[in-house]
């Protein structure tokens, strides 16, 4: 019913014609990504936003960006990790715990340099795995135990990892973000394009902590094809199949969660995106750009062996 | 002069000439008394003159008649849309954004009580009967005292009581809907009714065309749309100082969509045929009742008490079967069902009393108490063979509401005119108390015979939030009360002109506005029709509000010809800092609008009217910056809301009425109605795009094209037995 009356709403546009963009921006910006964490690296992309309205303006090569961190008033290095001609991407190794302050300016000549701040959410969430088997499907279920007393923001990520031994070998293949949210929770489902993780494309549902039960917990709740594991010994050895899984789950700072759900929201192409409803499209908390600078605490579940 | 119209002229100071048999002494007869408007549908430009009230406009029964119909059908929404400082949001629907208002911060009032639900079609016509509205008074600023629980304007809509001597009525076809209406009296001069029906027949369109379509074919679908709504009445004139009025409103929207399609299992020995379902149906409308006293007590005071009811309900439910085959099992039919529901009660009495101990006083005095009730549910449910889960959520406020309001306008000189008044309203829901005091002040200096300057200043309040994901008026809107989580929404507005009546029939006022609102909702969830009932109180940002402008009127009007020429010059702002750090446009956020306005009656068999409506364009949001992915495809980003300016708005309706007496002196009219004469397809929604150049235009998507409809009107007269 939903995709129905959607769908009556948007089919009813029928004609379209050019019109004058006015009063759009002119300059390009600079649009910074990062979200430190827990995690040992801290990785910064920068990108250079070229406005819509003056799409021949003269935009410097991104390479010639340079940024400068601070954990608590103090300068960490910060080195080039991959330049190319869309984006480059810069690393630092600082030592982060819950509550550090972090700071953070990048500058290129031309263009107007931007300045951010934030902070390393508090600890780790606490949560709880459990995983079923449901119809032909597994269910895997994360409790999310939230303090009650503080707005908090989540982000939940499912992992899946195969392993083969056949005749080609022994071999793993993991596969991020291939469940599907089991209710019809609108929780969002935002693919970070390697915000987060550089080296793999990967998904992770991001969530406020509202809807809690009186317990205080909050679930997640994913399904997906289930393989039962398959393995066979005999004289040649051990072969065939197995699946294990993984959650990782964060605790979001509010400019994290802010930016991730206006990004998800632009992939939507719902009826914000149409004009017929008020739309989150334009967070940012980056000073003079656009992007966002915003903590995230991550813990793991490590590899979960199948049901 | 009806009942009312004796109130109306008692009070603007204006010499009673001529009354009614239930009124009064000689003495009165030239009485003048002073008092705020009480009601209105036949107060003319120099009695609004003498006045102290600002933003208000009487519309009466000939001038939405007259004016500009719809698809052939008159409508109130639609004439109030073209007056200055009204935006009309999205074309053809009845959108009214006043004075910066978001829409559902008007105050629809029928006879009395208030109107939750007052669209029919998804916004494309009022709930209003044109047939049975006597007069509409519609505020924008300087409201009195007796008006409360909106932030931005007062739509108070009058219907006629029905004709104590004769019996006639009205009977009217046109290609959406046929109208019925019928009067007279029960005892002649003492009691009389007014009956009004109507119903839209598009499903006496679709429901055969459908037919037709699915026959011989394994895959049916249908759909089917109706609306349809009553307006009765009955007047008891008791004595000469007291009337006692019943009044009776009922509307309903229906939708219904349904489609199957044939499924074939292949089993062990033979192919299984089966059906897949989906069905839906929306329905939404209102009940009101009310029944009131007008009496007289003495030589200068009147009352009214009245006893309402009014209920607004909607309700959505989705329904899919998904059918499929096992050799074992057999038929496996798997369902999900869903079902939205609301509902919204306000049960309460009310009393007026208007009293002039002075000939230089007029004290106005009221109170109100009722209860609301707010009642939306949500359920779902989704059935496995061998499973069966549900799921949902329903809340149920029940909220007291009360109002004490006291006003005095005094004549302090010969040219200095003061209203000054209080409204106190307090609202207890789940053991919250909000309190509101609200001042309404209001002066008046009259320069001269012809020229008054008058200004205004009032707070209102707004308990009542409509809960909605989308601009559009839809059934899945809800209504919620303020909680401890959700504060009112609050308004400021001060307002002041120069009013004029101007030799040869002319009328000219500029007036001026300045409004601020605070508390406003604003949803900041995922794209979906269905509100979040469970989180509504969190999903929905708290930001402000504010806007500021001019509106200038011009008239002309002569027996034969009426033209009105309105401009507004305005801005209308918001700040939502879940949703941009800062100041951004309202999407109604029209900088120019202008309306010309023409009527012509040429000939006792015929009349034209044309109307021609501009404004800027509106706002939305699109894409302001282009930034590359890890593999150079472009990503959008948006700077902040509402960046992005539509095309300018504008088109021209015309009008035609061709009447013709009938032997038995009934008239007939047929109406031939142009709307968007020279076709522009103004923009609904717009986008960005790339250009071969490598830059980026605009696209702007364009929705209503030219509409041409034509309906016929009998007025029928019964003759009278003798």
């Amino acid at each position: 019913m939903r995709l129905l009356m959607t769908s009556v709403l948007l089919s009813a546009v029928a004609c379209e014609y050019d019109f004058e963009l006015r009063n759009m921006p002119q300059d390009p910006l600079l649009c910074v990504e990062c979200l430190p964490g827990l995690s040992d690296t801290t990785f910064v992309r920068v990108r250079v936003a070229v406005p819509v309205g003056n799409a021949a303006a003269d935009v410097p090569p991104v390479s010639g960006t340079s940024v400068c961190l601070s954990v608590n008033g103090e300068d960490v290095p910060v080195m080039v990790y991959a330049s190319g001609e869309n984006a480059v991407t810069f690393y630092s190794l600082p030592e982060l715990s819950c509550g550090d302050v972090l700071e953070m300016k990048a500058s290129l000549d031309g263009l107007e340099p931007v300045s951010s701040c934030t902070v390393i959410p508090g600890a780790v969430p606490e949560y709880e795995v459990e995983m079923n088997k449901r119809n032909g499907d597994i269910v895997i279920v994360v409790s999310i135990k939230d303090d009650q007393t503080s707005e908090d923001y989540y982000a939940v990520g499912f992992a899946r990892k195969t392993r083969f031994i056949d005749s080609r070998g022994d071999r793993e293949e993991i596969a991020y973000g291939r469940l599907e949210l089991t209710d019809r929770e609108t929780y969002p489902d935002l693919d970070n394009s390697g915000v987060m993780q550089l080296d793999s494309f990967r998904s992770f549902y991001v969530l406020n902590d509202r809807g809690c039960n009186d317990s205080g917990i909050k679930t997640v709740s994913v399904t997906g094809y289930y393989s039962k594991d398959l393995w066979v010994e005999d004289d040649d050895g051990i072969w065939g199949h197995g699946v294990q899984y993984q959650v990782t789950c964060s605790r979001l700072s509010p400019e994290s969660y802010n930016y991730l759900r206006s990004r998800y929201e632009v992939k939507q192409d719902g009826l914000a995106y149409h004009g017929l409803a008020p739309g989150n499209f334009a967070y940012t908390n980056i000073a003079g750009g656009l992007g966002v600078f915003g903590g995230a605490a991550t813990s793991s579940s490590g590899w979960l062996d199948n049901i | 002069m009806t009942f009312y119209n004796f109130f109306i002229k008692t009070a603007l100071c204006i010499p009673v000439l001529s009354f009614p048999v239930l009124a009064f002494s000689e003495e009165n007869r030239m009485h003048e008394a002073c008092v705020d408007t009480l009601s209105a549908s036949v107060v003319t430009a120099d009695e609004i003159l003498v006045a102290t009230q600002t933003g208000l406009d009487h519309i009466d029964q000939k001038r939405i008649l007259g004016g500009f119909a719809l698809l052939s059908t008159p409508d109130v929404i639609k004439v109030i849309q073209t007056l200055p400082g009204v935006a009309s949001g999205t074309e053809l629907m009845s959108g009214l954004y006043v004075h910066g208002g978001n829409g559902s911060d008007n105050l629809f009032i029928l006879d009395g009580v208030p109107l939750y639900q007052v669209s029919h079609l998804a916004g494309l016509f009022s709930s209003f009967n044109a047939d049975v509205v006597d007069g509409v008074d519609f505020y924008k600023s300087g409201f009195p005292g007796r008006y409360g629980g909106r932030l931005s304007s007062v739509i108070d809509v009058k219907t006629r009581d029905g004709d104590f001597e004769k019996y006639h009525g009205t009977f009217s076809v046109g290609l959406i809907d046929g109208r019925l209406q019928f009067e007279g009296p029960v005892v002649r001069d003492r009691v009389s009714f007014n009956v009004a029906v109507r119903r839209s027949w598009l499903d006496a369109l679709s429901v055969p065309g459908f037919a037709i379509y699915n026959k011989g074919r394994k895959d049916r679908s249908s759909a089917g749309y109706s609306f349809y709504d009553a307006n009765a009445s009955m007047v008891w004139k008791a004595s000469d100082s007291g009337r006692l009025t019943a009044r009776f409103y009922m509307g309903r929207d229906a939708l219904k969509l349904y489609s199957s399609s044939q499924e074939k299992a292949y089993g062990e020995d033979a192919v299984h045929v089966g059906n897949d379902e989906t069905s839906g149906h929306v329905s939404w409308g209102n009940i009101l009742a009310s029944m009131a006293w007008d009496g007289i007590a003495g030589s200068s005071v009147n009352y009214n008490v009245t006893a309402y009811y009014s209920r607004s309900a909607s309700k959505i439910i989705s329904e899919i079967s998904d059918w499929s085959w096992d050799d074992e099992a057999g038929e496996i039919i798997a369902s999900a069902m869903e079902s939205n529901r609301s509902r919204t009660g306000d049960l309460g009495v009310k009393a007026d009393v208007s009293y002039a101990p002075h000939k230089n006083h007029r004290l106005r005095m009221g109170m109100k108490c009722g209860m609301l009730l707010f009642r939306p549910e949500t359920r779902r449910q989704m059935s496995y063979p061998g499973n069966v889960s549900e799921g949902g959520f329903s809340v149920d406020y029940t909220a007291a509401e009360a109002a004490l309001y006291a006003e005095d306008e005094m004549t302090l000189t010969e040219w200095l005119k003061v209203n000054a008044g209080l409204r106190y309203a307090p609202m207890f829901v789940r053991g919250k108390a909000w309190h509101n005091v609200e001042p309404r002040v209001a002066v008046q200096f009259r320069c001269c015979d012809r020229v008054a300057i008058k200004a205004s200043y009032t707070d209102m309040n707004q308990f009542a939030h409509n809960v909605a994901t989308t601009y559009l008026d839809l059934p899945t809107n809800c209504w919620m009360p303020s909680t401890e989580r959700v504060a009112p929404m609050h308004s400021r507005q001060v307002a002041a002109g120069v009013y004029s009546q101007l030799p040869y029939g002319l009328v000219l006022d500029v007036e001026g506005y300045y409004k601020t609102m605070d508390h406003l909702r604003e949803y900041v969830g995922s794209s979906t029709l269905f509100p979040p009932l469970e989180s509504w109180e969190t999903d929905f940002s708290e930001g402000r509000g504010r806007a500021y402008g001019m509106e200038v009127k011009f008239g002309y009007c002569t027996p034969a010809t009426d033209v009105s020429l309105y401009y507004t010059l305005s801005w209308s702002e918001r700040h939502f800092s879940a949703l941009y750090n800062g100041w951004y446009p309202d999407r109604n956020d029209n900088r120019h609008k202008i309306t010309v306005i023409a009527s012509h009656k040429f000939s006792e068999k015929f009349d034209v009217y044309a109307a021609w409506n501009y404004h800027s364009g509106g706002h939305m949001s699109v894409a302001a910056y282009i930034v590359p992915d890890k593999n150079g495809n472009p990503v959008e980003f948006f700077d902040r809301p509402n960046n992005a300016s539509l095309p300018d708005y504008h088109r021209l309706d015309v009008g035609f009425n061709f009447h013709k007496k009938t032997k038995r002196g009934n008239e007939s009219i047929w109406n031939l109605s142009i709307y968007n004469v020279y076709c522009r397809l103004n923009a609904v929604n717009a986008a960005i795009d790339k250009k071969e150049d490598g830059s980026y235009r605009g696209i702007a998507y364009g929705l209503v094209p030219i509409i041409p409809t034509f309906s016929y009107t009998l007025k029928f007269n019964c003759p009278r037995r003798r």
